[in-house]
C-alpha cells in the first residue's frame, strides 16, 4: 500500500495524527518483555544474595569445623569424628561424632521428606574400622595410611600416620540442594624446636 | 480515542516499568550493601585468621578463655628457620582502637609502640560491643558464651583461637546494619 | 513517553523505536545489575576458594612428609603435572638443608585461588637420641672430656676426624644439654637437685632460679697445660670404687657441642657451640617395648661363650642377665632382650653385632659393670645400625647404672632415673639420656648425628619446624582466570592421585625372609611382598639428581614384625621336627641353649631346614 497521507492537522480532518494502535500495542509488547527482562534480573539478584549469604554461613560452618579437626591430638581424630560411639575416648557417646549443625541453614530433605544432617565430617573406612585396602576413591583409597609402604587389610585406626578428611555441608536453598566441601589431610605432626 | 486508549496504556506502561525499576533498585542497593559488608567481614576475619595461623602458639598474647575475651593479641611469626634456630618475624599486633565512644577499627601493627611502627587498618566499621551484646553489664547476652565481648574479640580454646568479629554500617536508609561472624583457628607453629 | 500528537511531524514508527531504546536500557540495566552481582560473587568464591587452597597445600604438605618418613625427598608431582586432592591440584618442592631438616614448598589451586605454603621438617626425630648427651636435672664433665659429633651414615668416625692436635676431633658439633647446670672441667660445685622434679607426672620443669639471658657463640678457654684436678672417685651402689683417672698434664675439656642449659667453668674448657640458656622442657616418651615371647624363669648366667639367648631372638629374661666371670656373651641384631639387670662381673665381655639389625636391652633394674668388663660394639659403622638400652626409671631416684669401664659402644642409653657416670676407657658413639650424667676425666663421648632420626624402640615420627604461607600475587593468595581442572583438561594432562605423587619407586631394601636371612631387594618399591618378608631398612634412588637416599627406616615398620617374623617359622619349624623325629627334638630348654651355644639364631634355623628335608616327607 502506497504510503498514506501526511496529516497536516490534527484538527477537523480526517486525517489521523500520533500513533497508529498497532505501533502502541507492539510497543507495549516490547515494554511488557522489558520490564519482566528487568524483573528477573531483580528476582535473581535478590535470591542471589540470599544463596550468597547461605554460601557464606556454609563455608563458616565447613572451616570453623574444620580447624576445630585440626586442633585434636591427631591420634584421637578418627575416634572422636567417626559414626562408632563405642571407640570415643572419654566413654561412649561423649564425642563429636561426624554431624554438627549449621545455623542458619535448612536442612535437605529426603526422598520421605526427612531432614538430613547439614554438616557431615566424612572419613575413610566404614565407620568403625579404617582398613587401607577399602575401595574409596573420594579418599585416595587404597592407600599406605600408618606409613609402612604396604597397603594392608585390618584395623589402623589406632596407628594411622595419615588420615583424609572431608568436611560437607548440605542445605536447602531457594535456588535448588546446595553443597560445600573443604577436603584435607591430617598427618600427624609434632612441633619441635631444632 | 484512540489517542486516548494510547496515551492509557503508555502510562500504565510506563508506572509499571517505574514501580518495578525502583523496587528493584532497592533490592538492588539493599543487597549490594549487605554484598558489601559481608565481603568486608569476611575479608577482614580471614586476614586475622591467616595471620594468626602461622603465629607461635607458644607466644601469643591476648586470648582469654571463655567468658572473658580480649580486644587484642599480640604474636610473631615463624619465617623459617636458620642455623638450627627457628626465625620470628617482628612482633605484630591486632586490636580494636576506638574512633568514637560506640565505633571503632580494627589496626595491625607491626613494631608497636616503636619507632618502626607500621599500621594498616583492616576494618573501620567496628562497633564497640558485639553483635546483640549489651554492653558491661557482665552477662552474655547473645548466647556465645562470652560476656560483654567486643566488636573484635579474641577467646582461647585449648590449642585453638576463636576470632569474633562484628562490622556495623549504616545504609542509604540511614538504619546500621551490624554483620558478624566467628571463626576458629588453630595456631600451626 | 507522549510523542506523535504533534500535528506537523511525521512519526510512523516511531513507538517502537522509543520502545526498542527502552528495552536497550533496562538491558543495559540488567548487565549491569548482573556485573555488580557477578563481581561480589567472585570476590565471595575467591574468599572460600583461598581457604580450601590452604587445605589442599596442607595435604600436599602431609604427603610430602610422608614420603619424607619413608626415606623419600619430599618433592611431590610438578606443576606440569601436579596431584589430584580433593577438589583442586597440588605440587611440592623439597629441599634438603644442611642440619637434616627438609624444606617442603607446596603450590595449592582450587577453583580461583592459588595458594602457597612453606614448611621446615625434621624427619623422624627420635625424641631422645636427638638431644645428644642429655642429663635432666645436671650433667657434669670431667676434666679432658672430649665431646664432639660425627655422623655414622657417612662412615666411621675416625675417617670423619679433620684434626689431631691436641685432640683427635671430628670438628662436628655433637650436643650436650640439661634442664638443671652444667658443669665443665668437673668443675663448681655440685649442682642442686631439681626442686621440680616430678616422677608421677613425667614432667621435668628447669629449676628455679633460672639462668643469664645471654646466649650465642662462645669460645672460651685458657692455654691446656695450665691447671689441674684432683683425682676423683665414683662409688656405684654394688660397692665397687671406679676411680676416675687422674687427668694428664695440659688435657683441657674439649666441646664441640651446641650446648642447651645453664653452663658453669673454671675457665678450663675450650667450647666450641652455641649456648641456648633457655632449654625445653623435658617429657619422657613411651618406650615401644615389643612382645617377648621366650621367657627364661630367675637368672640367666653366661658362663664361657655365648651366642645369643638361647634359639629365640626375644627373650624375656625374668631374672638377671648375668655374664659370668672372664665370660662372654654375644648379641647379634635384630635381638631384643629384657632383664631386670644386666651385670658383668670382673673380665666379662659384652659384644654386641648389630650389623644385621638393631639390638634392644630393656632393663628395670640398671647395669651393674665390675672393673675391667667391657662392652663392645662390633659393627663398623655405617653397617652398625645401633643398639639401645633402655633403663626403666624407678619410684626413687637412684644410681644404679654403672657402665663398663672398657670398650667401645655405638647406640643409645636411655635411663632418666639413674646417675650415670662414662668411664674414661669406655668409647661412647651415641647418645644419652639421664636424670644426672657425669663423665670421667679423659671421657670420649661423640654425638652420632645418624642416631638423632629414626625410632629405636622410641616412636620416631617427622616434626614440624615452622609453618609459614607465603605471599604470591597481591596478597596471601592468586587469583587464577581459569579454574586448574578446565586448563588440564584442554591441555590433555591428567593429574597424579597424591597418594602416588611421589617421584621416587626405585629403592634399595634390606629384608628378612621367611629363613631369617637378611636379603638385599633392588628395583620398583611394589614389589616389596608383604606378610612374611620384613623390611629392615631401604634406601631410594633420588630422581632429581639419580643418588641413592640415606638408609631409612619407615616409621611404620616396627621391630615387632622382624621378631614375631623369625619366632614364628621356627616355631613352625620346632613343632613340626618335634612331631616328626620327637627323639630327637625332646629335650629340654636347658639342653637347647646348650646347643645353640655356639651357633647364630640363623644357622640354627639353616641347620633345622635342613634336617627337616632330611627327614623326609611326612
Amino acid at each position: 500500500m502506497k504510503g498514506k497521507a501526511t496529516r497536516s492537522s490534527a484538527y477537523g480532518t480526517h486525517g489521523r495524527g500520533g500513533f497508529t494502535l498497532i505501533e502502541i500495542m507492539i510497543a507495549v509488547v516490547v515494554g511488557t518483555v522489558a520490564t519482566y527482562m528487568l524483573s528477573t534480573s531483580v528476582t535473581a539478584a535478590v535470591a542471589n544474595t540470599v544463596t550468597r549469604q547461605q554460601r557464606a554461613v556454609a563455608a563458616e560452618g565447613a572451616m570453623n569445623c574444620m580447624e576445630q579437626i585440626r586442633s585434636r591430638p591427631m591420634e584421637l581424630v578418627f575416634a572422636l569424628f567417626n559414626e562408632n560411639p563405642e571407640d570415643d575416648p572419654d566413654g561412649a557417646g561423649t564425642a563429636f561424632g561426624p554431624y554438627f549443625d549449621v545455623v542458619g541453614l535448612s536442612p535437605v530433605l529426603d526422598e520421605q521428606g526427612q531432614p538430613q544432617p547439614i554438616g557431615r565430617v566424612l572419613l575413610p573406612g566404614d565407620g568403625t574400622t579404617l582398613d587401607e585396602t577399602f575401595e574409596q576413591p573420594e579418599f585416595g583409597l587404597p592407600r599406605d595410611l600408618n606409613g609402612d609402604l604396604l597397603i594392608l587389610a585390618g584395623d589402623c585406626s589406632r596407628d594411622y600416620l595419615v588420615l583424609p578428611v572431608t568436611v560437607r555441608v548440605e542445605w536447602r536453598s531457594q535456588l535448588g540442594d546446595r553443597s560445600l566441601e573443604v577436603s584435607t589431610l591430617l598427618m600427624d605432626l609434632e612441633k619441635t624446636d631444632l | 480515542m484512540e489517542v486516548l486508549i494510547s496515551f492509557t496504556i503508555l502510562v500504565l506502561i510506563s508506572t509499571n516499568i517505574a514501580m518495578v525499576l525502583r523496587a528493584g533498585r532497592a533490592a538492588a542497593v539493599t543487597g549490594t550493601f549487605a554484598a558489601r559488608i559481608s565481603n568486608e567481614l569476611n575479608l577482614t576475619v580471614d586476614r586475622i585468621a591467616l595471620a594468626l595461623m602461622g603465629a607461635d602458639a607458644a607466644a601469643l598474647d591476648g586470648p582469654q578463655l571463655k567468658p572473658l575475651s580480649s580486644e587484642y593479641v599480640r604474636f610473631q611469626a615463624c619465617l623459617g628457620v636458620e642455623e638450627s634456630s627457628v626465625v620470628h618475624g617482628p612482633l605484630e599486633e591486632i586490636k580494636w582502637a576506638p574512633t568514637t565512644p560506640e565505633a571503632g577499627r580494627i589496626l595491625w601493627r607491626e613494631n608497636p609502640s616503636s619507632a618502626q611502627e607500621r599500621r594498616v587498618v583492616w576494618s573501620s566499621a567496628v562497633p564497640a560491643t558485639y553483635m546483640h551484646e549489651v554492653p558491661s553489664n557482665g552477662v552474655d547476652d547473645n548466647g556465645n558464651a562470652i560476656e560483654d565481648e567486643a566488636g573484635l574479640a579474641f577467646t582461647m580454646d585449648g590449642p585453638r583461637v576463636d576470632i569474633h568479629v562484628t562490622v556495623e554500617r549504616v545504609g542509604h536508609d540511614g538504619r546500621a546494619r551490624p554483620m558478624q561472624r566467628t571463626q576458629h583457628i588453630f595456631c600451626r607453629n | 513517553m507522549l510523542v506523535g500528537l504533534h500535528p506537523h511531524s511525521q512519526r510512523r514508527g516511531a513507538a517502537l523505536l522509543l520502545s526498542l531504546l527502552a528495552v536497550l536500557a533496562v538491558g543495559a540495566i540488567s548487565a549491569t545489575l548482573r556485573q555488580v552481582q557477578a563481581t561480589i560473587d567472585g570476590d565471595q568464591r575467591f574468599c572460600i576458594d583461598r581457604r580450601a587452597a590452604l587445605y589442599v597445600a596442607e595435604a600436599g604438605i602431609a604427603e610430602a612428609t610422608l614420603a619424607i618418613s619413608q626415606g623419600r625427598s619430599g618433592s611431590m608431582a610438578s606443576e606440569e603435572i601436579p596431584a589430584a586432592f580433593g577438589e583442586g591440584f597440588f605440587w611440592v618442592e623439597a629441599q634438603d638443608r644442611r642440619d637434616r631438616s627438609i624444606e617442603l614448598r607446596c603450590t595449592a589451586q582450587v577453583r580461583t585461588a592459588e595458594f602457597v605454603l612453606r614448611s621446615i621438617i625434621v624427619p623422624n626425630l627420635n625424641p631422645i637420641t636427638s638431644r645428644g648427651f642429655f642429663g635432666i636435672e645436671g650433667v657434669e664433665v670431667g676434666q679432658g672430656t672430649l665431646i664432639d659429633g660425627f655422623d655414622s651414615s657417612n662412615g666411621t668416625y675416625d675417617s670423619q676426624v679433620t684434626a689431631t692436635a691436641p685432640h683427635a676431633t671430628t670438628g662436628l658439633s655433637g650436643r650436650l644439654g640439661s634442664l638443671g647446670q652444667i658443669n665443665l672441667d668437673g668443675s663448681g660445685t655440685a649442682a642442686p637437685e631439681s626442686t621440680t622434679f616430678a616422677w608421677g607426672e613425667w614432667v621435668v620443669q628447669p629449676p628455679p632460679g633460672g639462668a643469664t639471658e645471654s646466649s650465642g657463640e662462645s669460645t672460651m678457654g685458657r692455654a691446656p697445660g695450665t691447671g689441674a684436678t684432683e683425682p676423683s672417685s665414683e662409688t656405684s651402689s654394688t660397692g665397687v670404687t671406679q676411680t676416675a683417672t687422674a687427668p694428664s698434664a695440659g688435657a683441657s675439656t674439649l666441646i664441640h657441642a651446641d650446648i642447651e642449659g645453664f653452663v658453669l667453668s673454671s675457665g678450663d674448657a675450650v667450647l666450641h657451640g652455641v649456648i641456648d640458656v633457655n632449654p625445653e622442657g623435658f617429657i619422657p616418651p613411651p618406650t615401644l617395648r615389643p612382645n617377648t615371647v621366650a621367657t627364661i624363669n630367675g637368672d640367666h648366667i653366661v658362663r664361657g661363650a655365648e651366642v645369643g639367648l638361647g634359639l629365640e631372638s626375644s627373650v624375656e629374661i625374668v631374672g638377671d642377665l648375668v655374664v659370668s666371670s672372664g665370660a662372654t656373651l654375644r648379641l647379634n641384631g635384630p635381638f631384643v632382650v629384657s632383664a631386670k639387670a644386666l651385670r658383668l662381673e670382673a673380665d666379662a665381655q659384652l659384644l654386641l653385632d648389630d650389623s644385621k639389625g638393631p639390638i634392644h636391652v630393656f632393663l628395670s633394674e640398671g647395669t651393674d659393670s665390675a672393673p675391667s668388663s667391657a662392652m663392645h660394639s662390633l659393627a663398623p659403622q655405617p653397617e652398625s645400625q645401633g643398639t639401645s638400652i633402655f633403663v626403666a626409671p624407678p619410684a626413687e631416684p637412684r644410681e644404679h647404672t654403672s657402665l663398663p669401664p672398657q670398650g667401645s659402644f655405638h647406640g643409645m642409653l636411655y635411663a632418666p632415673g639413674d646417675r650415670v657416670v662414662v668411664p674414661a676407657g669406655l668409647r661412647w658413639l651415641g647418645a644419652i639420656t639421664a636424670r644426672r650424667l657425669a663423665t670421667e676425666p679423659g671421657a670420649r663421648l661423640s654425638f652420632d648425628t645418624a642416631l638423632a632420626t629414626g625410632g629405636q624402640g622410641i616412636a620416631a615420627t617427622p616434626r614440624i619446624a615452622s609453618w609459614q604461607i607465603v605471599p604470591i600475587g597481591d596478597g596471601l593468595a592468586r587469583r587464577l582466570a581459569t579454574d586448574p581442572r578446565t586448563t588440564l583438561r584442554l591441555q590433555g594432562i591428567t593429574p597424579v592421585p597424591s597418594p602416588r605423587a611421589a617421584p621416587e619407586t626405585e629403592c634399595e631394601a634390606i629384608l628378612l625372609d621367611e629363613s631369617g636371612e637378611p636379603t638385599i631387594y633392588t628395583g620398583h618399591f611394589e614389589g616389596l611382598a608383604s606378610g612374611s618378608e620384613r623390611l629392615m631398612r631401604m634406601r631410594w634412588i633420588d630422581t632429581r639428581n639419580g643418588t641413592l637416599r640415606p638408609w631409612i627406616r619407615p616409621t611404620g615398620a616396627d621391630i615387632d614384625g622382624t621378631i614375631d617374623a623369625c619366632r614364628e617359622k621356627y616355631e613352625q619349624i620346632r613343632e613340626s621336627l618335634s612331631m616328626t623325629v620327637p627323639s630327637l627334638y625332646d629335650i629340654d630348654e636347658a639342653a637347647l641353649r646348650e646347643l645353640s651355644r655356639e651357633l647364630s639364631v640363623d644357622t640354627l634355623i639353616k641347620r633345622t631346614v635342613a634336617m627337616d628335608a632330611m627327614a623326609g616327607p611326612r
